[in-house]
């Protein structure tokens, strides 16, 4: 027999706003809609101060213009500097600023929204990071990339990879979403260049 | 004008490509000028037809201005019926190619681009409330939310409903839900029976015409088809989307949309 009691369904919110979508007879009361943000909803869009929020969004208008630079950036770069090469990556990854650090944790390029501490701090500690941070997995090789989410801010690096004790970090602070999906591209293309940087 | 129609779900697996697919035949076969546009990053609907990742060019090469809308729309072999296909979109820059899709005006200027040349503009969106779906909502007259008859599905269905609350309100007051068409339906089966049961009883706007679960849509998936297109006895799943299309045509006439012809017949006498 089939069983048609009560179930565990809880569709009031639903029901709701169903009857606030039904099209208006223009006789019958509407119901009150819901209230935009109710309670239970965590609300990360109204977390995010305004300032984050507008630089992520993409302006309209410039949409295209950033497809097109997307587009050249996906060529071969060639690069004689480390200027060059993280406002490169700057633009590739849309990232706010950008350092470059040697292995003695002296910053030897820097570029965009340099905070008033510079990124001495940022770049030693992330120096001294590495070699700690390699012994979470030591089985795993070389650490490549760091990627540090923040509450308000994200900061990634990555190191180049060497031989010898001698390796650079380069980070990035606050690189937009869709920055996953480039990593591989500025891995290579920073690698493809490392002989030629100066 | 285009009746503009964005399947839409939050929940995965529901059938949205299915759906999109079989009806967009069922409009199609009826005689009326349909395009079904392929958001989905996936690429589901190429998929479906058996296409392989890189066969077509489409929406993706459009909102690049790499090709035009005419160089991309693909005539199918049913004369009513056109497809805008994904395109060939690397797997690895779906990120981008989301945000892209939502924060240019790429979408808005296609539709309103094709919109006095067909009928019906189905949109096939990406499972999930993402940017994709929202920009399709946005520029959509209609939704139609396919409901899988499964616990997770119904549970889920708020989170559907409210994001269209929200577009409607704030963004496209033009958009009107067209309804939830129940999927999957498996009424010799406790659970899906008494799922059916509930959203019948308890939601306003569940399409009396429902798509039951049956093999002859992993068949016709195989096979690269439409269920409509598959040899031997017409299978009655097709008629079922025929019917869901006569059902959506009658919403959409009476929510105050254009159908087109309307099948008026003199009487006449039987002896």
């Amino acid at each position: 027999m089939k069983d048609r009691s009560a179930n565990s369904y809880d569709l009031k919110d639903a029901q709701q706003i169903l009857a606030t979508l039904a099209p208006s007879t223009g006789t019958s009361a509407r119901p009150k809609p819901l209230a935009d943000s109710p309670p239970e909803y965590l609300r990360l869009s109204m977390e995010f101060s305004a300032q984050k929020a507008s630089r992520i969004a993409v302006q309209p208008g410039a949409d295209l213009k950033t497809v097109a630079v997307t587009a050249e950036n996906n060529q071969p770069q060639n690069f004689t500097t480390w200027e060059s090469c993280i406002a490169w990556c700057m633009s590739t990854i849309r990232a706010e600023a950008a350092f470059v650090v040697d292995s003695q944790g002296f910053i030897i390029a820097s570029r965009g929204r340099v905070p008033s501490q510079g990124f001495e701090g940022t770049g030693a500690e992330l120096v001294c990071s590495v070699e700690q941070l390699e012994r979470v997995a030591p089985d795993a090789g070389k650490l490549l990339w760091v990627d540090l989410d923040f509450d308000k801010r994200r900061v990634v690096a990555f190191i180049t990879p060497s031989e010898s004790s001698e390796y650079f970090v380069v980070g990035f602070i606050a690189p937009d979403s869709a920055f996953h999906s480039l990593k591989q591209h500025v891995t290579n293309q920073i690698i493809d260049n490392l002989p030629h940087l100066d | 004008m285009a009746n503009i129609v964005s399947i839409v779900s939050s929940k995965g697996g529901t059938g949205k490509t299915t759906v999109a697919l079989n009806l967009a035949v069922a409009l199609a076969e009826g005689g009326d000028r349909v395009l079904l546009i392929d958001a989905d990053p996936l690429g589901a609907i190429g998929f479906s037809l058996a296409q392989s990742d890189t066969e077509w060019m489409g929406l993706a090469e459009c909102m690049m201005k790499k090709a035009t809308l005419d160089d991309t729309i693909i005539q199918t072999k049913l004369p009513a019926l056109s497809i805008l296909p994904r395109g060939r979109l690397d797997p690895l820059d779906v990120a981008i190619y989301e945000e892209l899709l939502a924060s240019s005006a790429a979408l808005s200027e296609i539709v309103s681009a094709v919109k006095e040349k067909y009928r019906y503009v189905i949109i096939d969106t990406p499972s999930g409330l993402g940017q994709i779906t929202r920009a399709a909502l946005s520029v959509s007259s209609y939704a139609l939310i396919p409901l899988q008859a499964e616990p997770l599905a119904v549970r889920a269905i708020s989170q559907t409903l409210r994001v269209l609350q929200h577009i409607k309100e704030h963004e496209n007051s033009d958009l009107n839900l067209l309804g939830i068409l129940a999927t999957m339906v498996q009424l010799n089966k406790d659970v899906s029976f008494n799922i059916m049961n509930t959203v019948w009883a308890s939601l306003d706007g569940v399409l009396e015409t429902y798509i039951p679960r049956a093999d002859i849509f992993h068949v016709a998936s195989e096979k690269g088809v439409p269920v409509a297109f598959l040899s031997g006895k017409y299978p009655p799943e097709a008629i079922r989307f025929e019917l869901l299309a006569t059902e959506i045509k009658d919403i959409i006439q009476g929510l105050g949309g254009v159908i087109g012809e309307v099948d008026e017949r003199p009487q006449r006498q039987l002896i």
